[in-house]
């Protein structure tokens, strides 16, 4: 049973929107004053505490002038291993942000996962986004150069004002403010060869340390790879740009038909075929893939039904309907697939 | 449950008016502009998609008595977390995910007083009239059978799986698209729907709209 033709939105009178309007505002307004009642009793019991997390924070927005590697232990438990001649500052230390100043030199950093606090190291022109993972961050003298290895979670780098999500770095996954966005780049993105110091022992105590042994230094999975190419093309998708998505999936079949991520590819590319480039016959070869996966059969010959249809070729949308029909009597697409292959070309659905 | 969309209330702002400049902009500079607190912008941003958030909300709870208040929670978090949303493009996407936060939230507060025996209303499908409202006048008896086989079935689920059943088989997504708005991985939630849709079985084989 497919509903979307059937479904009937509620027709609001424009006093309707209005009051809901009114509402939502009013319900914003308590909010806020809430929110303030909160601050100022939070405010009033930090500062009991106020002087040691103040101490405990300053106490890392130094930069680092040692000759050796130094680990720094920072009050939310994470923790900051940098190299000597690293030009980092905390420049933010709350319970709900910690943002670090990453000018120069390299760090590796431990941070333990928190979904309410924003933790974020600050490039030159990137801000590299986190929730709790291990990676290392490097920035050259200059600071133009910045480039992350993860070893461990994913990190998200995004444009410096926080605004434009740029891509997601996978464990194993090697970022570099010198390589081109998957769907920007006119070849297919390579690996790019790790350029982050071959990382030696792993820490032996809490200070004197250097980079613990990680597979940060290795060139990323093919997992990883595939998985930040299907990333890429599925925000494509989200934001409309089409072509970009079509390119990253058909990039991603190309390179790694046999990842996991490569039967929903299939039918995300079967599907954008159909509906946004009206080639039918493209979006069957793609949809015939992704119907060999199990859980997306059911999706998958629907849409191929509706490619054959779209074409013209009766004699092929009949067998489609045929399969779909047997493979799945109740399936969600049952009334679709029933009211095609009636002859002339269909109109995209 | 009723179809009404609440009373008006008397004081009521003269936000949503159609503010001709706000009508004409694009959907990622509203969002720019509604994100840096522009008023104009965030009405317009809800005028523009108050009615998909009601339909969608009254789908997720046909029965509930107060969709105008859940509307309303749905559209208060969006503008409180405006500075979250990565991809402007993804605004309705990411209203339903907030939607079916929000509903979840409120199934699981239920089915907890309801345990502790705060509350002694079971949870009951939604009478055919509150089902019959979803869909089209025109709509064809036998989607409204299924359609109340699937509501008849998601009175028993736990939210998760209740929310996954209608997004499969009312909203009409695709496996991938219901985990990416659940926000739970393709093998979670092809164990929930799997194990939602048995149950939709027992229920079609029952009949469809007999015995609960």
């Amino acid at each position: 049973m497919a509903l979307e033709g059937h479904l009937q939105e509620p027709e609001l009178s424009s006093a309707e929107r209005e009051a809901l309007w009114s509402g939502v505002h009013h319900k914003r307004r308590g909010l806020r004053r809430r929110r303030r009642a909160i601050r100022s009793a939070l405010f009033v019991a930090s500062l009991a505490v106020v002087g040691v997390g103040v101490h405990q924070w300053q106490a890392y927005n130094h930069r680092t002038e040692l000759a050796q590697p130094t680990r720094v232990k920072l009050p939310d438990g994470s923790s900051v291993v940098s190299q000597p001649g690293t030009d980092l500052e905390v420049v933010e230390g709350t319970p709900l942000s910690v943002r670090i100043d990453l000018r120069s030199g390299s760090a590796y950093f431990e941070v333990v996962p928190n979904p309410d606090r924003r933790f974020s190291v600050m490039l030159a022109h990137h801000e590299v986004k986190v929730v709790g993972t291990r990676f290392v961050v490097k920035v050259d003298p200059d600071g133009n150069v910045s480039e992350v290895d993860v070893s461990e979670g994913t990190v998200e780098v995004l444009s410096r004002d926080g605004q434009a999500l740029l891509t997601r770095v996978h464990a194993g996954g090697h970022w570099s403010s010198t390589t081109p966005s998957p769907l920007t780049s006119t070849t297919p993105p390579r690996a790019p060869t790790a350029s982050v110091a071959a990382a030696p022992e792993a820490p032996a105590g809490s200070a004197n340390t250097s980079y613990p042994s990680s597979p940060s230094a290795a060139r990323p999975t093919e997992e990883a790879q595939a998985a930040a190419l299907f990333d890429q093309a599925t925000l494509a998708r989200r934001r409309g740009d089409y072509k970009a998505a079509i390119a990253g999936y058909e990039s991603l079949l190309k390179r790694f038909p046999k990842d996991r991520h490569a039967s929903l590819a299939a039918l995300e590319l079967g599907r954008l075929k159909r509906t946004r480039e009206a080639d039918p016959e493209g979006a069957a070869d793609a949809l015939e893939q992704a119907a060999k996966d199990r859980a997306l059969n059911d999706d998958a010959l629907a849409q191929l039904v509706l490619s054959y249809d779209q074409a013209g070729d009766q004699k092929r949308c009949l067998a489609a309907q045929s399969r779909y029909l047997a493979r799945h009597p109740k399936g969600v697409h049952v009334n679709e697939v029933r009211a095609s292959c009636k002859g002339s070309p269909a109109k995209p659905r | 449950m009723t179809n009404t969309l609440g009373p008006v209330h008397a004081k009521v702002l003269r936000l949503p008016q159609p503010a001709t400049q706000a009508a004409e902009r694009s959907l990622a500079e509203l969002v720019a502009r509604a994100r840096a607190g522009e008023e104009p912008a965030q009405s317009e941003l809800f005028r523009r998609h108050v009615e998909r958030v009601y339909g969608f909300v009254r789908r997720l709870l046909p029965d509930a008595a107060d969709h105008d208040d859940i509307v309303q929670d749905v559209f208060v978090q969006a503008m409180e977390s405006l500075h979250r949303l990565r991809e402007a493009e993804a605004f309705g996407g990411w209203l339903r995910g907030i939607a079916i936060h929000i509903v979840k939230n409120r199934l699981r507060k239920q089915r907890l007083l309801n345990r502790l025996g705060f509350r002694r209303s079971r949870s009951a499908p939604p009478d055919d009239l509150a089902i019959a409202e979803l869909v089209s006048p025109s709509a064809p008896p036998d989607v409204l059978v299924e359609l109340r086989a699937v509501y008849r079935t998601v009175a028993k689920l736990d939210p998760n799986l209740r929310t996954a059943l209608i997004l499969r088989r009312v909203e009409g997504l695709s496996v991938p698209a219901v985990a990416e708005q659940l926000g739970r991985s393709l093998s979670t939630t092809k164990r929930w729907l799997a194990a939602a849709e048995s149950q939709l079985e027992l229920q079609l084989d029952r009949g469809g709209d007999h015995g609960t």
